[in-house]
């Protein structure tokens, strides 16, 4: 399975994101990796992890070419995508990985950020190669989403609430669907979080065009987990939320989208 | 005048960016709210609409070809702004329908039109993209008050830190914390705990809020005795215009 998950901010991503991921693990027993391009932190704490921030090392990649003008990057020979995921992506809850985007900390060395985010890159792709599941959070709002991050998903998730102001990004997002590298072949669905009314799912579909896969409730223990920066699988693992996600898993492997 | 709101994602910053903006124009002020994000909602917490605020954004989106470009701040302010409660004038910065900085068509980001100048009286309460990204793009631009939002999960506040260090490289003036979403104590000193010895607006969790957006109404005009509504108006005298 490859899905990224994409929406307004502070619709529920990464929460939902990271959920999902550990269940998948858990459901299937496959190995999962969960891959964060978010430039904020987010993903690393709804696995389970403690780090914020664990850029890939440069030295992963190297340049093809002589002429910088039209040089490129490959996985340094030797390096699969795969042993760079068991060696530099940190193991989360479930035994989930997490692969993160080079962060921005600061002003640091140009060079070596440029070269771990082409690491980033290469290894993202490469995944694509073997049977891993592939579980993208990608950066909210509408335009970052198709700056190429999620070229990898053969479905994006929009997670949307069901206020104006989140429905009107689902229905942007669902308007510029096909603007991927991957155009028009990539599946496009939502999931109404954070729902209070049984209609939410409903309303979301209606304004957004969306087909609507599920609905997650509102549930204050997400809200606990992350003013204590844990994991709402460890903090409380049979809140309704953690329940909703664990349907929305067995839907999607069962070929929901 | 110039005044930044800056946050997570889904902090709280458009509904404090419009508030701020219609406290200010009730106090006499002429203020423009300036909507930042390429997925721009602000319309919707002044109270526009969500018709009178996508019709905005088509007129955006509709502007590119030969379209003779709008590079002063008066003519975008003129062009791609609608008049919102209380006297408060939006002006959209982006356009949504091509996955680039800024706006296509005149080639401006929301970074270059707060280094134009504005008219001397004009406050501008400029409503970020969510994250650091527009902040760290400022270059020599300087603003004359940062607003960072944060509600008191971890992942907020980390953004926070981030943004108050960055805040103050890029305005002389006051940075000050606006605490969302504040349940109880603890809520309030892990606020406390990470920004330590900032100027801080603590706003509590407040079903007002959500009820609001979800009937598609400003907090303001639907619940404006609600303790968030009314602790988030105090904002505008701790900043210089107010």
């Amino acid at each position: 399975m490859r899905i990224a998950f994409i929406g307004k901010g502070g619709a529920g991503k990464s929460a939902i994101a990271g959920i999902f991921c550990r269940l998948l693990a858990q459901e299937t027993g496959q190995p999962v990796v969960a891959i964060d391009s978010d430039p904020l932190p987010g993903l690393a704490i709804s696995l389970g992890l403690p780090t914020f921030d664990t850029p890939l090392p440069p030295e992963l990649v190297e340049q093809v070419g002589d002429d910088p003008a039209t040089a490129t990057w490959q996985l340094r020979p030797g390096t699969s995508a795969t042993a760079a995921v068991e060696q530099y992506a940190p193991e989360g809850g479930d035994g989930v990985r997490l692969l993160q985007w080079g962060k921005l900390h600061g002003r640091g060395n140009v060079q070596v950020l440029l070269q771990s985010q082409e690491a980033f890159r290469l290894i993202v792709n490469g995944l694509t190669e073997t049977d891993r599941h592939m579980v993208g959070d990608l950066p909210g709002g509408t335009r970052q989403p198709f700056f190429g991050w999620g070229d990898f998903a053969d479905v994006l998730v929009v997670v949307a609430e069901a206020t104006p102001a989140s429905m009107l990004s689902a229905k942007r997002l669902a308007n510029l669907r096909g603007r991927t590298g991957r155009g028009r072949d990539q599946v496009i669905v939502a999931i109404a979080n954070k729902a209070v009314d049984p209609d939410d799912g409903e309303r979301l579909s209606r304004f957004s065009g969306l087909r609507v896969l599920g609905a997650v409730p509102h549930d204050a223990a997400i809200g606990e987990a992350e003013r204590v920066g844990v994991s709402l699988l460890d903090h409380s693992p049979a809140a309704p939320a953690v329940e909703a996600v664990r349907s929305l898993v067995v839907a999607m492997q069962e070929g929901a989208p | 005048m110039k005044i930044a709101v800056v946050g997570k994602g889904g902090a709280g910053k458009t509904t404090t960016s419009a508030i701020l903006a219609r406290t200010l124009a009730r106090a006499g002020h002429r203020v423009v709210a300036l909507d930042c994000d390429t997925n721009p909602n602000l319309g919707l917490s002044l109270g526009l609409g969500i018709e009178a605020t996508e019709a905005l954004l088509s007129v955006r989106d509709a502007v590119g070809g030969d379209v003779e470009h709008a590079k002063t701040w008066h003519q975008i302010v003129e062009r791609f702004g609608a008049d919102a409660p209380d006297g408060v004038r939006l002006a959209m910065v982006s356009k949504i329908d091509q996955p680039e900085f800024g706006c296509p068509c005149c080639g401006i980001s929301p970074e270059q039109l707060l280094g134009l100048d504005i008219p001397e009286g004009t406050v501008v309460v400029a409503d970020f993209e969510a994250g650091l990204g527009t902040l760290t793009r400022l270059g020599e631009t300087k603003v004359d008050a940062v607003v960072v939002v944060t509600d008191p999960t971890v992942k907020s506040l980390e953004v926070a830190v981030r943004a108050a260090g960055l805040a103050e490289e890029h305005t002389s003036g006051p940075v000050v914390i606006v605490a969302n979403r504040v349940i109880d104590d603890a809520d309030r000193q892990s606020v406390e705990r990470v920004l330590l010895g900032r100027v801080l607006v603590v706003v509590p969790d407040d079903l007002a809020i959500p009820a609001a957006d979800r009937a598609d109404v400003a907090p303001l005009d639907a619940s404006p005795d609600a303790p968030a509504v009314v602790a988030l108006c105090g904002l505008a005298s701790l900043l210089p215009a107010g």
